[in-house]
């Protein structure tokens, strides 16, 4: 009898997995974005930063971060309706933000409800990882102090919240975007503006991109029960808001 | 006769009414008194850490100390946050849950009713409803170690804005902590009130009474009219946790480079002065009972009458008195004003008065005397130059102009450690040998008394003699990694693995004191109800005394410390010895 659940379960899971496919596109940019601000300034306040980045590129803001083909990096693309009923597994390998060189890495990132977040500091120097909620939020604020190169013992959220803010209390430059989400089914946009989302179950589904400057914009997808489908968004001048320009 | 009854009945009552609810006083006494010392063991623990992440910030611990903290170390490092939590817990452990509880819990409810020749405390259930509701808060308090986020970390003081903003529940929890532990006390201080005032021996009148019956009286007035004020500040500031009210929270406040949304308008400074109108009479608190300890001890080691008996109480009555109007020498930096300063630094300079009055009295006691070095007498004694620096030190933070520089430094730890630590800590380990005999009718070991003393005093001096020259050079307290991120300390940063070292050392030196006091209790030497020679009426009392107390109730007939008196052979008299021409 045990046997019998066990393999109809197996067998379900595999036509669940066999039944899934991958949503991959690109978000652009189209028209001038702001300029981005240099860091270097700021970065004195603390020498030890300062230090970090005495040679190298100059630390810059990471607002628009647009590529040569418009490609537009840190937007966050999540599955946002169209999951009710379907079933998923919890993310079992734990997210890591890094503090390093004074700079949160990465600036934008996804995590599951429950999933293990692994705050890090790479740097000798103090950093003051603040956790803000929103004004509504459950989540719980967190404020630590890490003064060494160290981990914090794993965080877990247990409310979705786009985005969650984690900024530094010692270095007024160093900002986070954490997104919440229930299930494990987002991505966050690279250099190239270029995101996948895998293992999707077949569907019709509201996809959702967040920027932290612009307005969230809701496309429709249809997932196939095999191969990929394509969901590609693009940001123009007009939606940057009038303060942000 | 009553106290004949009394111990008829006490045979009839089932074990746990005789041991766990008793309404014993001598019962609750021991209970008090063992749950006392479990908790500066903790206290003690909780600051062993401490001084690794001061003496070694960023080096992981060594890996079976970072097992004990669980999730709190992350490869055997722990930050700031979680050294808050031990700061605060720290100190919070050491006043409220081991000190108070062992000196007045603890001493005050074994020896006052046999000091006064009571059959027991006036309200003997109210005593055991005082012991559970400190039990509770105690246990409260533990308990939020394990909670998310941990335990209370805005330090003992719990000023906001900092203690309100505080999101996790430890800080709430703590305020509950606190509103059991002040009942707990509220309650304990009537009771030795009347206890005191009602129960007293025919012919034990007030100048009669034994110094420490003194100390424990105006303590528990201080207890009386100090707390309700925090009590009720403690409430408020949970409503402004809990409740959004804003009691103690300011309009506009930036927190974290953004204005913090809330309607405001409360008033941060006010927790400071309601905290401090309990804060300051409770130092005193913890010193009373303990230099009514030494003064037993001194003498009946001393084989004298105490010099200046009577300067002494008045002395302490008007310390009591005192205690009330000097809490703001805390907040010279508040901004109160100049004026406001002033009194507070006169105020401050007038409670030294009595303060070295009893002290010299006791110093002048040892003159002339045939004295006794025995465990408690080494403890007794050496309390008396501690207690003194603690005391002198603390002069100059009573003079507002120098705690502009003193304030929130080192120097203030060390202060007021030399008062607390080598001061009343000293004056309570001599209270445990010295009345050990009448509790359990075994002497404890001398030669484990000596393995602890000596070690223990010179580690106390080590550990918080440097603590002053660190606070001159302006390291200030509170800090997580003792300094050593601040240009101005480093010249006197290698003291931080100084004390560290004796912390970890006198750790050590208090292996004796456990073995002994648990040892004695199966193979001390037994000894006669009177072993030390003593006048005072708890030494008439069987040893342990029956529940009940006296076979017999006494009466007094004479001074507390009638020793070496001219034509008396036996070189004391005991109060409940007839005198001629004295009546009781
Ligand atoms: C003998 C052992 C003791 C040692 C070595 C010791 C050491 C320390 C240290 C290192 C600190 C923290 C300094 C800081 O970070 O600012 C501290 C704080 C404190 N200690 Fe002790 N301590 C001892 C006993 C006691 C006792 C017996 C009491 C009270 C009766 C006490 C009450 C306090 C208080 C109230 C604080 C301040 C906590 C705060 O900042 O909120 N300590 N102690
Ligand atoms: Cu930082």
């Amino acid at each position: 009898m045990r046997g019998l659940v066990a393999s109809v379960a197996v067998l379900m899971l595999l036509v669940v997995n066999s039944q899934a496919g991958t949503i991959k596109g690109r978000v652009s940019f189209e028209g001038t974005a702001p300029p981005e601000k240099s860091m270097t300034e700021a970065m004195k306040s603390d020498p030890n930063c300062a230090a970090l980045h005495s040679s190298g590129p100059e630390v810059m803001t990471e607002h628009y971060v647009v590529a040569e083909d418009g490609g537009l990096k840190w937007v966050f693309v999540s599955i946002t309706e169209g999951l009710d009923g379907k079933e998923f597994d919890k993310a079992a390998e734990p997210v890591v933000l890094d503090q390093e060189g004074c700079v949160y890495k990465p600036h934008v990132f996804g995590i599951q409800v429950g999933q293990d977040l692994i705050v890090r500091n790479s740097d000798a120097t103090l950093h003051n990882v603040h956790i803000i909620p929103g004004r509504d939020s459950k989540n719980r604020e967190m404020n630590k102090g890490m003064p060494f190169k160290m981990d914090l013992p794993p965080i877990q959220f247990e409310h979705p919240e786009i985005p969650l803010r984690f900024k530094c209390d010692v270095h007024r430059w160093m900002f986070a975007y954490c997104n919440v989400v229930e299930h494990p089914f987002f991505a966050t946009t690279n250099e190239t503006g270029g995101f996948e989302i895998k293992d999707v179950p077949a569907g019709d589904y509201t996809l959702s991109f967040w920027h932290k400057k612009m307005k969230d914009h809701p496309v429709k997808v249809t997932v196939p029960a095999e191969g990929e489908v394509e969901a590609n968004f693009t940001y123009t001048e007009e939606m940057i808001p009038r303060r942000g320009r | 006769m009553v106290a004949s009854e009394h111990s008829n009945l006490s045979h009839s009552l089932p074990f746990w009414k005789r041991y766990v609810f008793s309404t014993d006083h001598k019962v609750i006494g021991i209970q008090y008194a063992l749950t006392a010392l479990v908790f500066l063991f903790i206290g003690f623990l909780l600051m062993m850490y401490m001084r690794w992440s001061i003496a070694f910030p960023g080096r992981p611990l060594p890996e079976w100390a970072a097992a004990l903290l669980g999730s709190n170390s992350t490869s055997g490092i722990f930050g700031p946050e979680f050294y808050n939590q031990l700061g605060a817990m720290h100190g919070t452990i050491m006043i409220f849950l081991g000190v108070v509880p062992l000196a007045v819990g603890g001493f005050g409810n074994y020896v006052v009713p046999l000091q006064i020749g009571a059959p027991d405390m006036a309200f003997p259930k109210l005593n055991m409803v005082s012991y559970w509701s400190f039990l509770t808060g105690g246990v409260l308090m533990l308990f939020s170690f394990f909670i998310e986020g941990g335990a209370a970390k805005s330090g003992w003081t719990a000023y906001p804005p900092l203690a309100v903003l505080d999101a996790d529940a430890g800080q709430t929890i703590w305020l509950i902590g606190m509103v059991f532990l002040i009942t707990s006390s509220l309650l304990g201080a009537i009771n030795f009130i009347v206890t005191i005032i009602q129960l007293r021996a025919p012919g034990l009148h007030w100048m009669r009474l034994p110094f420490f019956v003194w100390a424990q009286l105006v303590t528990a007035f201080i207890l009386l009219l100090a707390f309700p004020p925090l009590e009720a500040a403690g409430i408020l500031q949970l409503m402004d946790r809990l409740a959004d009210t804003n009691f103690f929270m300011p309009s506009g406040l930036v927190v974290s480079g953004e204005i913090r949304e809330a309607a405001g308008g409360g008033s941060p400074l006010l927790w400071q002065h309601l905290f401090w109108f309990l804060g300051h009479p409770e130092v005193y608190v913890l010193i009373l009972p303990a230099l009514g300890i030494v003064a037993e001890i001194i003498a009946n080691n001393s084989r004298k009458p105490l010099w200046g008996y009577r300067s002494m109480v008045y002395s302490t009555l008007f310390l009591g008195f005192m205690s009330f109007v000097v809490w703001a020498h805390h907040m010279y930096l508040t901004g109160m004003g100049t004026v406001m300063n002033a009194f507070f630094q006169a105020t401050t300079m007038i409670i030294s008065i009595p303060s070295v009055i009893i002290l010299s009295a006791l110093i002048i006691s040892l003159w002339g005397g045939s004295i006794r070095f025995t465990v408690p007498m080494l403890f007794a004694v050496a309390f008396l130059p501690m207690f003194g620096i603690g005391g002198l030190t603390g002069l100059p933070l009573g003079i507002s102009t120098a705690d502009i520089h003193l304030h929130d430094t080192y120097y203030v730890i060390g202060h007021f450690h030399y008062v607390v630590a080598p001061g009343v800590i000293f004056g309570l380990f001599g209270g445990i040998y010295y009345w050990f005999p009448k509790a359990t009718g075994r002497r404890m070991s001398t030669i484990l008394g000596h393995l602890h003393f000596w070690p223990t005093l010179i580690c106390m001096n080590v550990i918080f003699m440097p603590m002053f020259i660190q606070g001159l050079a302006g390291v200030s307290r509170r800090l997580y990694d003792g300094g050593s991120a601040y240009a101005h300390a480093q010249p006197v940063l290698h003291w931080n693995g100084v004390i560290s070292m004796a912390v970890w050392t006198m750790a050590i030196a208090q292996l004796p004191f456990v073995i002994n006091l648990f040892g004695s209790l199966l193979f001390g030497r037994k000894v006669d109800d009177n072993p030390w020679e003593s006048t005072t009426l708890e030494w008439t009392a069987p040893s342990p005394p029956p529940h009940g107390n006296f076979l017999e109730l006494p009466s007094a007939y004479c001074g507390p410390y009638e020793y070496s008196q001219p034509g008396d052979e036996s070189g004391f008299h005991p109060q409940d010895q007839p005198v001629e021409g004295s009546s009781a």
